[in-house]
């Protein structure tokens, strides 16, 4: 478990992050989501001890993360997939960092199979693509077979199947178990694999909530109906005595919000009104972060300038 | 501990540039040596005041390797981030900082001794007959290791800049400022009355106390160059400790 409290870190007047309160839970990916200089790497940076906070605590399971003994088995860190020497080979970038937390070669080189580096690992890992760059990191962060993982912006640059591998990786350790923070930018990307959101904006807290109840808050979500054209007003009179809130789209189809399928189906079949579609339209990721970061009008207004 | 000794060691050995600036030290000492040697007249024969031991004044050039690999053995690894790597698997920076210290400082007192001794070996067997002295005769041991002491001193010296400095291109260029410009301009620009000390405490000066048996005009004694090199290393190897603890990676 992974746990911020009043998180703070000023650099002079200006606050990257700002009384940042959150936990991280077992057995889930936890997307860190908030746009590029909210706060992200900061926050992760004193989650792991690197930089200090102003103000507040960050715990890993209860203890500040100085206080580990061989972290490596107990959080596992992709900050920069360029912290290497570029001179060095990926075996022996990594086997000295496992010989600082008294991690064998054997596991070297079995989490260089895993992330398929395996036939390069003797090479100089400043040759490789963003794609190896990001896999040796990768692999740093697996060494020590921690129960806790972060991850900071682990797809930038890839390609589709870099992307595809990351996504499934993270799946992966979080079905087995493992905890997974994993900061993006990318609405869209946090929306394919992420259970759970904590989202942040200027360095504040905006949101910490599952997925699914983020993408249901928002008021994008809504259903989508239509009838024949001689009976759009009766049905549309008809759902509004339900209280649900009805518009009509440029398209004549009913943009209905406030009620579910169920009910605006039942109430056509009453009626006798032939429905000629009925489907959910669910706002994405995107839309529910709009909507929030909406309300956080001085966000928004200095975001602008 | 013992982790990050076996960490830090691999990381010395496993990138070219320790083997480099290794191998210039070990070819360029002797080097230097041996032509000292070759192109000593045999006239200085009878000259009370001529030193055997100017065959080891190339410390004056091999310094820049120790110095280099000093700032290459840290730098980089704040200029890729890695150190974050570093600290955030050993969460105690001065242990760290102390492991990489030592095992740096220990690599160079290995190198910089067995640079010295071959030096001085091929330099005597090169000075005319008669000019040579052993490794027994009064302030030749002493010598030899002074100017393995010299390396030792230069190379911590670069290691703190890369410390203090955090980026490559800015510690290599202050080690060529401190060592070129502030230590062998400096005497120059001061009254002459204090010239000839200043030049004797200056980096260069003080390699060149370390090495001669027979004193010259100019050079402090052995002992005062000893605990000024150690006072020079403190006042970049105190603050580099410190920073490294308060300053944010």
């Amino acid at each position: 478990m992974i746990e911020a409290i009043g998180l703070t870190k000023r650099y002079g007047e200006k606050a990257a992050v700002n009384d940042l309160s959150f936990t991280v839970r077992a057995g889930q990916v936890t997307g860190f989501l908030g746009p590029n200089g909210a706060g992200k790497s900061t926050t992760l940076r004193m989650l792991l001890g690197l930089d200090r906070p102003t103000s507040g605590t960050a715990l890993i399971d209860g203890r500040p993360y100085a206080s580990l003994t061989r972290p490596l088995h107990t959080v596992g860190a992709l900050l920069d997939a360029s912290a290497f020497h570029p001179g060095r080979s990926a075996r022996s970038h990594l086997r000295a960092i496992a010989l600082s937390n008294g991690i064998g070669a054997a596991r070297v080189d079995t989490v260089l199979d895993e992330v398929g580096l395996s036939s390069v690992a003797g090479r100089r890992a400043g040759g490789f693509s963003l794609g190896m760059k990001q896999r040796l990191g990768i692999a740093a962060a697996l060494l020590g077979d921690p129960q806790l993982l972060i991850f900071d912006e682990p797809v930038n640059g890839l390609d589709p199947e870099g992307v595809h591998w990351i996504r499934t990786l993270m799946r992966d350790l979080a079905a087995r178990g493992r905890t997974v923070f994993v900061s993006s930018h990318l609405m869209s990307e946090m929306q394919y694999t992420a259970d759970h959101l904590v989202i942040v904006g200027r360095g504040r807290l905006i949101a910490d909530k599952p997925l699914s109840d983020l993408i249901d808050s928002a008021a994008g979500t809504h259903l989508t109906i239509r009838t024949l054209p001689a009976r759009r007003g009766e049905l549309a009179a008809a759902l509004e005595a339900l209280d649900a809130r009805v518009e009509t789209r440029a398209d004549d189809a009913l943009a209905v919000r406030g009620t579910t399928p169920q009910e605006a189906g039942l109430l056509a079949h009453h009626r006798g009104i032939p429905l000629t579609e009925l489907s959910i339209q669910r706002s994405t990721l995107e839309d529910a972060y709009m909507a929030l970061t909406d309300d956080a009008v001085e966000y928004r207004a200095k975001e602008a300038v | 501990m013992r982790d990050v000794i076996a960490s830090e060691w691999l990381k010395l050995r496993s990138v070219r540039s320790t083997w480099w600036a290794l191998g210039a030290a070990f070819f360029l000492m002797p080097l230097t040596g041996l032509l000292i040697g070759m192109n000593t007249s045999s006239d200085q024969l009878g000259n009370p005041s001529y030193d055997a031991l100017d065959t080891l004044t190339g410390t004056a050039i091999v310094q820049f390797a120790f110095g280099v690999l000093g700032v290459l053995s840290i730098s980089p690894e704040y200029g890729t981030g890695l150190i974050r790597t570093t600290f955030a698997a050993v969460p105690s920076r001065s242990r760290v900082i102390a492991v990489k210290a030592g095992l740096l400082a220990a690599v160079f007192a290995v190198a910089g001794t067995v640079i010295s001794l071959v030096t001085f070996l091929v330099g005597q067997a090169a000075l005319p007959a008669g000019l040579g002295v052993s490794l027994g005769d009064p302030g030749v041991l002493r010598a030899v290791f002074g100017a393995a002491f010299y390396m030792v001193f230069i190379g911590m010296f670069g290691f703190a800049l890369g410390a203090l400095i955090r980026h490559t291109q800015g510690a290599l260029s202050v080690l060529m400022a401190v060592v070129f410009v502030i230590m062998g301009i400096l005497p120059s620009l001061v009254p002459q009355s204090l010239q000839d000390s200043v030049a004797a405490y200056s980096f260069t000066g003080l390699g060149r106390s370390l090495i001669v048996v027979k004193p010259v005009d100019g050079v402090t004694t052995p002992l005062t160059a000893l605990v000024l090199c150690l006072v020079y290393a403190a006042v970049v190897l105190v603050p580099a400790f410190i920073l490294t603890n308060r300053r944010d990676p």
